[in-house]
């Protein structure tokens, strides 16, 4: 009896100190996350916009002039990583709205049971 | 080791991030929604397809089993009538 309040108070402590030690570990990395977070993937504010027309201006005009033919093979391959990227994040949307990972889970479809 | 410090994206990269993602919460919830929709009439005209086929099995079964108790009673010297 008095062995089994002794290891009850020790579960409850040791929860304690694990909840601690998870908030000293992840809360120092959760801040540099947000720390680059906030420069690199925050949305295109409306005064950047001007640059972003000017940038699909500049991709419009090198497709219709041929200055794509005078790329570099690196800048080329930088450029199709970024339009992977963009494809990434798309499928990434994609998950995020049919609210599941793999395939669409339609109520009343067949799944077959594995 | 000190982090170098966080670097200034291209607008542009960053508009096609982000319209990529929004577009694609769209997409997959309006695929999501006419999927669900159209397989209402799928699972209708299934369901009668299921009803059909159940009635025929236990058709079969019936019968096969009343095959099956007439063999076993001829079997058993069950006086057949």
């Amino acid at each position: 009896m008095a062995q089994a309040a002794q290891k009850a108070g020790g579960l409850a402590t040791r929860l304690v100190n694990t909840a601690k030690g998870i908030q000293s570990y992840s809360t120092p990395r959760l801040q540099t996350f947000w720390k680059y977070a906030k420069v690199e993937l925050r949305p295109p504010t409306l005064s950047e916009m001007p640059q972003v027309q000017e940038g699909i201006n500049n991709i419009i005009v090198s497709a219709r002039t041929g200055k794509w033919k005078k790329l570099t093979v690196k800048e080329s391959l930088i450029n199709s990583v970024i339009v992977l990227e963009c494809i990434f994040c798309f499928t990434l949307g994609e998950i995020i709205g049919k609210r599941s990972l793999v395939g669409y889970n339609i109520p009343g479809a067949f799944y077959p049971s594995s | 080791m000190s982090l170098p410090a966080p670097k200034q994206i291209s607008p542009l990269i960053r508009f096609g991030r982000w319209t990529a993602l929004i577009s694609g919460v769209i997409y997959g919830a309006s695929r999501l929604r006419s999927l669900t929709a159209k397989e209402v009439d799928i699972q209708k005209h299934e369901n009668e397809i299921r009803a059909r086929r159940d009635a025929r099995l236990k058709r079969e079964r019936e019968r096969d089993s009343l095959v099956e108790m007439q063999a076993l009673a001829k079997e058993a010297g069950v006086p057949q009538n």
